[in-house]
């Protein structure tokens, strides 16, 4: 490869030739290996400097570039992303390129000309190290233009819909007999923002499923679960069980006939079991697909239906459907359920009159008629927070998150109840606060007391019966900072009790994540990507969305724009037909790998599968952190273009032109957050010791032990590692591991009589630039105490 | 086979059990005498130090060494061995990486002086004699080996040719030294220079509790007498430190078949970077419940916390041959010495 690469140093106009002596680093670059030329530039980034340079390179025959400029993270003009299209242009493999930051981390922090000059020509030389050893970029890995959309609420719906309308076949698999979700169980549904309105679910739900229905890019299942997935070669490959098809849907005309003669009954789902229907049934008249369909549980198989049937759609022999495919994409949109109340006793959930928002949903659309003797009550008490929000101030417990629809819904329930029945008297009971956050909604709830209606403040403690149907509710006063107000305990009547009850991850939906690799948080629900401000509904592994309710209740509006949100995040890849792994994708040797599985646990990203030769890390869905590198106690699992050799060639040659006598100060900085630190340092001139030297790695996990004992051992004096601040990973607890085992490391380093100062971890986001200096200076300090390193002392350390 | 090999076998800091290794072999140690001449083995047979001296220079085929290097006259005896030897074995984790023995590392002459003659209990000092290379008694001067401050490997003190781990060597591994020893005899071929007799892969992907591996973090590790292990079961699985995921296979697996869990006596395998490094990473990083973001740091750092003593239990047969090989004074420059 003698003499590819073509190096330029530039001056940034002055910026970094008034504080280095760049014809000095010019004459050091040209001086390494495989360089064919080095030359000074005035600002790279301009369009002559570039043309030129980018001439230079072709005329040279270049196929390496190593720049010597502005950061590659942080610069605004000349941006690791520009570099790479430019080289990208230049028909060359765009990730041989590699940056030496001598503006943001080296001119702009040392004052000193000599000092900057010698770290500059340190900094050269370490990107040269790398440059020299690092490999085109993988291939791209072709992908099934079809997605999986788990869920048929609206935000499954929407996510099929608006794929399918780009050209992308889709499957849909709903566990239930209907299309629509849990809008289907409401009678009205409130828009959110702008003016108070509702929308009509015998409407909207039938709209939104049609589009579904009648799509030929589209397959809906109802009844069908998923029950195996395998993530291969960056697709899923994906086994859905599907229940028989005992009523053919292209026969069937919802007449009715077979549930007439059906003698099986068994609770309705859509109405939440308030009513019973046949075996053979449909859920709801309005519902899709306009099919009768069985349960299971509740079929005799009696064969009353088969001969009442007009078109002769059922067949009692039909078997359950199994298939499976692949998958470029998956949605998962299991929406959420109400808490079950059951295990609250305070909550009373056994009585018939005491129901939640949902039944309720259903107890309006059949004239409010209550369920222990179907009178109209006088006096309905609507419970908030039932479940929701528990914590130390709370005396019945539950989930400690806000519920968030709940109050918008309460309001809704109460404002058409009003409407609808002016005689029935409502009270709301909340809890601290009425969180009625929309537009629409904060304005329905301040009508709502203008016309007024009782909002008592305070917690439901407990319900009793009366008799005759009748309720008692307990309501103890909220704590509130306000001492002069004596709030006192009280107690309502009610004929009917709405409880508007906690809502957490559907039932079930547990094993779904686990299946994908998704991981969740501590209530269950989906984790999305870091940082979640941008990659809204993307879960931690690449191309699974997560959509809708599933990650926290929200309005069906929200719900549909997460589906719609996410089918466009996944349409690139899906229409193009592949995937591009990243260009430090990890890899395992399975000739070393001993399935010990550590890496596999330590993968936030699913990109890990145990196989019978050992374990294989699928590059498509390797997302390089690097953990499962770093973690793996035989270094089978590696980093692409971050091997543990490329990070000591850097550490290498990082001090070379350090004078004798100064601490040699290593900064492992996180690809993101803390690189970015060290870079605001020099964009707020804050001066900085000379005699550190950062090593950008991957996440604050990606380096092992090993090598930060090997690195001591070559004569580093102090090794700063850092990563993302605290639940901030991009890589979802890379900096705790980091920060974990930097301790035993340092547990074991005192051990052996080594100052534990010399080695740290640091928590340092990008605007953090302040603390990461105080490290530094403060290393700085303790290691001129401390000299040399006794690591390499004692092994006789250059 | 024209004459028979001429093997040696010394011992040094060691604990006499690979000697005994290698009577544990049995009627299987017949085989080894009927292709082998032992000219020298102090433990077991009348011989003395000027009997190996008096061989010629390479006139030795095989020389087996145990124990670590810990005095000069240990050192001395490796030196002499390996002038003799044509082919020198580090036999046992005490050559190998400086073994238990090793762990003194911790400490130095004058700390482990100060505790053998001075505070355990059961000292009786009242003049605080301490061991001196020279002294004079009734006139005559005597002399004891001096006593180093740092144990050594084998491989540190003298170019080794074949290492045969464990503590002691499993009767599996010295046949194959018995076959190295036999290919000799009739090639004349020795191995290349550090051949180790053990396997590539770490112990964990033989060990049949393998299968049981679930995956998923440990919440914390617990030490073997704090439980009831599953005899089937990965350690891993029960929260308890194994170090088969970093140590080399090849050992027999007699520490699980008993239900303990790899203490490392294979040492390191060859992709390490220090013996104790990569299983502190693995099983730092799986230390501890996968809630972190859930949790106050002291919650987040219990798991790893409950792995006490990291240098005994990374370094416990490995610390001479690690990137830091013995405990150092971290002290102001100008004062270390
Ligand atoms: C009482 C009440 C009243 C409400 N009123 C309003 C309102 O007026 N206005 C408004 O905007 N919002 C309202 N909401 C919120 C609204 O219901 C949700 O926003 C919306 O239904 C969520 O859509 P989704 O697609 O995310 O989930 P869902 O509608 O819950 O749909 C999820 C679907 O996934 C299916 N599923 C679950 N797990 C699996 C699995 N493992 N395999 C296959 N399928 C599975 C379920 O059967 C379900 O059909 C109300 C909520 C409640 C509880
Ligand atoms: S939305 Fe209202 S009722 Fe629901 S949990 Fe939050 S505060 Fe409580």
């Amino acid at each position: 490869m003698a003499g590819r690469i073509g190096v330029f140093v530039c001056e940034c106009k002055g910026q970094v030739s008034g504080t280095i002596d760049v014809a000095r680093v010019c004459a050091a670059a040209r001086a390494l290996p495989d360089v064919g030329f080095a030359e000074q530039v005035g600002m790279l980034c301009g369009e002559a400097d570039l043309g030129a340079a980018v001439r230079r390179l072709r005329d040279s025959g270049s196929d390496r570039m190593l720049f010597a400029g502005c950061s590659p993270r942080s610069s605004l003009k000349f941006p690791e992303e520009r570099i790479a299209r430019v080289m990208g242009g230049l028909g060359q493999p765009a990730a041989l390129f590699e940056v030496a930051n001598i503006r943001e981390q080296c001119a702009w922090q040392h004052a000193d000309r000599e000092q900057a000059t010698r770290k500059a020509v340190d900094l050269v030389r370490m990107a040269h190290a790398r440059l020299v050893t690092l490999e085109p970029p993988p291939e791209p890995v072709p992908l099934p233009s079809r997605a999986l959309v788990v869920g048929g609420g609206p935000a499954g719906l929407q996510a099929a819909k608006d794929l399918e309308a780009a050209g992308v076949e889709v499957t849909l698999v709903e566990r239930r007999p209907w299309l629509g979700g849990r809008l289907c169980q409401l009678l009205r549904i409130y828009q959110s923002e702008g003016w108070p309105s509702v929308c009509d679910s015998s409407c909207v739900g039938p709209v939104q499923a049609k589009g579904v229905m009648l799509s030929e890019r589209i397959r809906a299942y109802t009844r069908a679960r998923v029950t195996a997935v395998k993530r291969i070669d960056g697709r899923f490959r994906v086994t859905v069980d599907a229940s028989p098809e005992y009523v053919d849907p292209g026969l069937c005309i919802s007449c009715g006939e077979c549930a007439r003669v059906c003698p099986e009954e068994t609770p309705r789902l859509a109405d939440e079991g308030l009513s019973r229907r046949k075996a053979i049934d449909k859920e709801f008249e309005r519902a899709l697909p306009d099919v009768y369909s069985i349960v299971e549980e509740a079929c005799t198989r009696c064969g009353a239906c088969v001969p009442a049937c007009p078109t002769q759609a059922i067949d009692l022999s039909r078997q359950p459907r199994t298939f499976t495919e692949d998958y470029g994409a998956v949605f998962l949109a299991a929406g959420v359920e109400a808490l079950d109340l059951s295990s609250y006793p305070q909550y009373l959930r056994s009585h018939p009159n005491v129901v939640t928002g949902i039944e309720f949903e259903q107890i309006m659309a059949r004239g409010f008629k209550r369920p222990s003797d179907g009178r109209v009550p006088e006096q309905v008490v609507f419970v908030q927070c039932a479940g929701s929000r528990a914590g130390p101030d709370k005396e019945v417990g539950g989930v400690p998150y806000c519920s968030k629809t709940c109050c918008a819904v309460t309001v809704k329930q109460v404002d058409r109840m009003a409407v609808a029945n002016p005689a029935i008297e409502a009270t709301v009971v909340y809890y601290r606060d009425m969180r009625t956050y929309e537009r629409a909604l904060e304005s329905l709830y301040q009508n709502l007391r203008n016309v007024g209606i009782e909002f008592v403040n305070g917690e439901v403690t407990g319900i009793e019966g009366n008799g005759d149907g009748r309720l008692s509710l307990s309501v103890a006063p909220c704590v509130s900072g306000d001492a002069d107000e004596e709030p006192e305990a009280l107690s309502l009547e009610a004929d009917l009790v709405v409880l508007a009850a906690a809502q957490e991850p559907a039932r079930g939906s547990a094993e779904l994540y686990r299946m994908f690799g998704v991981g969740t948080d501590r209530h269950g629900f989906p984790i999305e990507n870091q940082p979640r401000l941008f990659r809204p509904t993307e879960s931690l592994v690449n191309r699974v969305f997560v959509v809708g309710e599933s990650t926290g209740p929200k309005a069906v509006q929200q719900c549909a724009e997460q589906g719609s949100a996410a089918a466009m995040r996944a349409l690139p890849e899906l229409l193009a037909g592949r995937a591009l792994p990243p260009r430090f994708a990890s890899r395992v040797d399975a000739r070393r790998c001993i399935k010990c599985r550590v890496c596999e646990t330590v993968c936030p990203h699913g990109a890990i599968r145990i196989t019978e030769e050992g374990a294989a890390s699928d590059p498509a869905f390797c997302q390089a952190c690097g953990l499962c590198a770093a973690a793996c106690p035989v270094h089978a699992a590696e980093l692409a273009n971050f091997t543990d050799r490329q990070i000591l060639a850097q550490a290498k040659v990082a001090f070379r032109e350090l004078p004798a006598g100064e601490p040699r100060i290593l900064a492992l900085l996180c690809y993101w957050c803390s690189y970015s630190a060290a870079d605001f340092a020099g964009v707020e001139r804050v001066r900085a010791p000379a005699n550190y030297r950062v090593i950008r790695i991957r996440c604050s996990s990606s380096v092992n032990t090993g090598l930060v004992l090997e690195m001591f051992r070559l004569g580093v004096d102090g090794i700063l590692v850092a990563g993302c601040p605290e639940k901030s990973c991009h890589h979802l607890w890379g900096n705790f591991l980091a920060d974990k085992r930097t301790d035993l490391a340092r547990a074991l380093l005192s051990q052996l009589g080594v100052e534990p100062g010399r080695l740290r971890f640091e928590y340092i986001g990008a605007p953090m630039q302040a603390k990461l200096m105080t490290a530094l200076r403060d290393m700085d300090g303790k290691l001129r105490k401390l000299g040399r390193n006794p690591a390499a002392r004692a092994a006789g350390g250059a | 086979m024209t004459e028979k090999v001429k093997i040696a076998m010394t011992w040094a800091a060691a604990c006499g059990g690979c000697d005994v290794a290698l009577l544990d072999l049995e009627e299987r140690l017949l085989d080894l005498t009927r292709i082998a001449d032992v000219v020298y083995w102090p433990v077991a047979l009348d011989f003395k130090r000027r009997d190996l001296a008096a061989l010629p220079d390479g006139g030795l085929d095989i020389g087996l060494f145990n124990g670590a290097v810990r005095t000069s006259e240990q050192e001395e005896d490796a030196l002499l061995l390996r002038r003799k030897a044509k082919v020198l074995v580090a036999f046992g984790a005490c050559a190998a990486f400086g073994g238990v023995p090793g762990l003194a590392n911790l400490s130095d002459r004058e700390g482990i002086f100060a505790t053998a003659y001075g505070s355990t209990p059961s000292t009786e000092n009242p003049n605080g004699l301490r061991p001196e290379p020279r002294c004079v008694v009734n006139g005559g001067e005597r002399t004891l080996p001096e006593f180093h401050d740092t144990v050594r490997s084998l491989a540190q003190v003298a170019a080794v040719d074949l290492v045969l781990p464990g503590c002691p060597p499993p009767a599996e591994r010295l046949i194959d030294l018995v076959e190295a020893v036999a290919r000799f005899a009739a090639t004349g071929e020795t191995p290349p220079c550090g051949t180790v007799l053990a396997h590539d892969k770490a112990l964990c992907d033989e060990c049949p509790r393998n299968s049981t591996r679930r995956g998923g973090r440990v919440s914390e590790f617990r030490r073997p007498h704090e439980v009831l292990a599953d005899p089937e079961v990965c350690f891993l699985e029960q929260g308890l430190l194994c170090l088969g995921i970093a140590t080399r296979g090849g050992c027999g697996l007699s520490c699980l078949k008993a239900n303990m869990p790899c203490r490392g006596c294979f040492g390191p395998t060859a992709q390490a970077l220090d013996p104790a490094a990569e299983a502190l990473s693995a099983l730092g990083s799986i230390a501890g419940d996968a809630n972190e973001n859930d949790v106050p740091a002291h919650v987040m750092k219990r798991g790893v916390q409950s792995i006490r003593d990291p240098a005994g239990t990374f370094y416990r047969f490995t610390l001479p041959s690690a990137c830091l090989n013995r405990a150092v004074r971290d002290v102001p420059a100008e004062k270390s010495p």
